[in-house]
């Protein structure tokens, strides 16, 4: 069974990057969705989704990972979201905690990885994590 | 108070039942100078001595309507101060009534003379020691304010309240010498003045409005009829409301640093000691207030070095951030290249060109950030040459690039200028990048130069493309300040490219400007000298923008 990736980042060598490794991944099967800016995003999400990971630039145009991650919590609290950050700030790090997200990565990041942390992301159950939210 | 003579004149009265002595004692007293009340008895004569209100009582013992004693200790509780001297009959007990002298009939006019007038020299000498104590107490008053001072405001208000106060005036106003603008400005709130009243103090030091009187040759300076006193600025007099004042200069060592003035509504309100009273507040005040003007400066200084510490970090911050991005892809695709033997040579290809571009942009921000450093560091050099524009433009822009079309737009026989090639062309670069990356829709780009003067020639990059909202441009020649628009947003940019070309430009004595309209376009311009080498002769430092002044007194950049 496929898993969909939502990859947001406004720099689109990262995005390609991300899209070849997860495409070439042998064992599973990924569908890569992209957005290049906060509003991007939250529209995929809204009408592209639900998603299976979605992995979270912070530097966006339009407005921060942050901000972005907040608003998703919003509509789906148990979509695994991963910061893929180039800021390595403490107060980042608490930042994206506190916004709601499920981890922090700073680039670059190494191929293996990128590729261990979107597999055991995608591998957790969410429906037997939250059974509250199974029922639909 | 007269101290020097050995006997002052004064005003007595005089509580004297024989009618015959009283006259005899009022002749001896007048012709010695002194004024004298007569009360007779029984007519109101405590409400008599309270309105005479006299610096001497002398009362006889044999004033029986009421008793001398009671009218004694009645006008003593009203005026305290207030000596007796009382006359008792040849053959009276001395301690009948409470008195500072006592005097037995007959009376000699010789010792009467000196009795009266030694009560009357130790009045005066207490009033004179009173009024000391009180000047003392308010400035002791003023000097407290000082050290419990928040702030301009509450000490500039203290100081004009306590100033008028101590003058028992019912105006006063701090104002100080702005050194750099050479003026003289009404400090807020004042005592006694509207804040409109207070803001209309400001006059230059120089030039034809300043006033004529020079406090740091002639000192201060009392005035009891303002109106007509040439000395003053007589819009000021008139618009304060002025009728007598008094002003005394803040000084130290040798500047002034402002004024104090004290003034009132009535005319002619002022002596000769009330100027050394305010000049004794002005010498304590004076101290506080450079003090003020350090504490406000180390202040001014703090925020700007402040400033300066969050620019440096936010400048580190966003480097870091600037430089690990095109590394994620660069080492990214250049593990999968190396990882998986099974990818196809076309999309290899691609892998490859994609490291080899965001290397080449990392190693353009290398070079941006290094430039950028050098120059603020001042380690920068310029090497110069001669330039003819027309063929240095053509080589310079970019051509090509992109589906724009470049204009240029050159008189011929334009004139050679002297700058740094290799800055100049990354100045171009950098504008007519922008121009094509901010012009999404296409359309022309023109590249005018024009000579201005003589001296100096202007070069416009203009374009037809987004523009920018009118409160951004000024922070676009800022570093790390890109215009925040949703459109522009979508086009990366690192924000150092604007503020390259205004280091440079200002580097070569020049200056950076931008016309713009949003949805029509944006014009960047620039001025050069046309020899910047020898305009570099003349000035003495590259650019000073983003750096911090050091602390500077008032003045001294004069």
């Amino acid at each position: 069974m496929s898993k969909r990736v939502l990859v947001v980042d406004d720099h689109a060598p990262t995005r390609a990057l991300i899209r070849t490794v997860l495409e070439a991944e042998k064992g599973a099967t990924f569908q890569v969705v992209e957005a290049a800016t906060g509003t991007e995003c939250l529209k995929a999400a809204d009408r592209q989704g639900p998603f299976d990971l979605i992995l979270l630039d912070v530097n966006l145009p339009d407005m921060d990972g942050f901000s972005v991650c907040r608003a998703m919590r919003h509509v789906d609290t148990s979509v695994p979201i991963v910061f893929v950050t180039a800021k390595d700030d403490l107060k980042d790090y608490a930042s994206g905690r506190d916004s709601g997200g499920d981890s922090y990565l700073v680039k670059p990041i190494a191929r293996a990885s990128l590729r261990s942390i979107v597999h055991l992301f995608t591998s957790i159950d969410r429906n037997a994590a939250k059974p509250e939210l199974s029922s639909k | 108070m007269i101290l020097g003579r050995p006997y002052p004149s004064g005003h007595v009265a005089l509580v004297h039942g024989g009618s015959e002595a009283a006259y005899a004692i009022a002749r001896m007293l007048r012709s010695a100078g002194h004024r004298v009340t007569v009360v007779e008895q029984g007519r109101r004569v405590i409400q008599t001595v309270l309105d005479a209100a006299p610096d001497l009582l002398i009362g006889s013992v044999g004033f029986q309507d009421p008793p001398l004693a009671s009218v004694i200790r009645t006008a003593r509780q009203a005026l305290p101060e207030m000596p007796v001297l009382v006359v008792v009959g040849r053959d009276d007990p001395d301690a009948l009534v409470e008195a500072d002298e006592i005097l037995r009939e007959p009376l000699d006019s010789g010792e009467l003379d000196l009795r009266v007038g030694g009560l009357l020299r130790a009045q005066a000498e207490r009033r004179a020691l009173q009024r000391r104590v009180d000047e003392l107490l308010g400035l002791y008053k003023i000097s407290w304010a000082f050290s419990l001072a928040a702030g301009p405001v509450a000490f500039f208000g203290h100081l004009a309240r306590q100033s008028a106060q101590l003058l028992k005036a019912r105006k006063g106003l701090v104002l100080l010498f702005e050194g750099e603008r050479r003026q003289i400005v009404g400090q807020l709130p004042g005592f006694g003045f509207t804040p409109e009243q207070v803001a209309h103090v400001r006059y230059g030091v120089d030039g034809e409005a300043r006033s004529r009187w020079n406090f740091r040759k002639n000192g201060p300076l009392i005035s009891n009829k303002p109106a007509s006193d040439s000395r003053l600025l007589s819009d000021l007099v008139t618009a304060l409301e002025l009728n007598s004042l008094i002003i005394a200069p803040l000084v130290r060592g040798p500047e002034i640093q402002g004024l104090l003035l004290v003034a009132d509504r009535i005319e002619g309100r002022f002596l000769e000691e009330d100027l050394n009273l305010l000049l004794a507040v002005a010498a304590e005040a004076s101290g506080a207030v450079e003090n003020l003007r350090l504490h406000e400066e180390l202040k001014r200084a703090n925020t700007l070095l402040q400033e300066y510490d969050r620019l440096k970090s936010e400048f580190v911050a966003v480097v870091a951030h600037d430089f690990r991005r095109p590394l994620m892809a660069i080492r990214g695709f250049a593990e999968l290249v190396l990882e998986e033997p099974d990818i196809p040579p076309d999309a290899r290809q691609e892998f490859m060109r994609t490291v080899i571009n965001e290397t080449e942009g990392l190693a353009r921000l290398a070079e941006d950030t290094l430039l950028i450093t050098r120059i603020e560091t001042g380690e920068f050099e310029h090497r110069w040459s001669e330039i003819e524009l027309g063929p240095f433009i053509l080589d310079a822009v970019p051509l090509g690039l992109s589906e724009h079309s470049v204009l240029m737009d050159i008189p011929a026989g334009f004139p050679k200028i002297v700058a740094d090639a290799d800055r100049l062309r990354q100045v171009l670069t950098n504008l007519v990048t922008n121009a094509v990356k901010y012009s999404p829709q296409g359309g022309s780009i023109t590249i005018r130069c024009r000579e201005r003067g003589g001296q100096h020639v202007v070069i416009e990059v203009i374009d037809h493309g987004l523009g920018i909202p009118a409160e951004q441009i000024d922070r676009l020649f800022r570093k790390f300040q890109r215009v925040r628009t949703e459109e522009h947003m979508r086009i990366s940019g690192t924000g150092l490219g604007l503020y390259i070309c205004r280091l440079i430009v200002e580097g070569h004595g020049g200056h950076t400007w931008v016309e713009s309209e949003i949805g029509k376009g944006s014009t960047f311009s620039f001025v050069l000298p046309l020899d910047a080498r020898a305009a570099q002769q003349t000035r003495h430092k590259p650019s000073e923008a983003e750096r911090p002044r050091p602390l500077t007194g008032p003045g001294s950049g004069n």
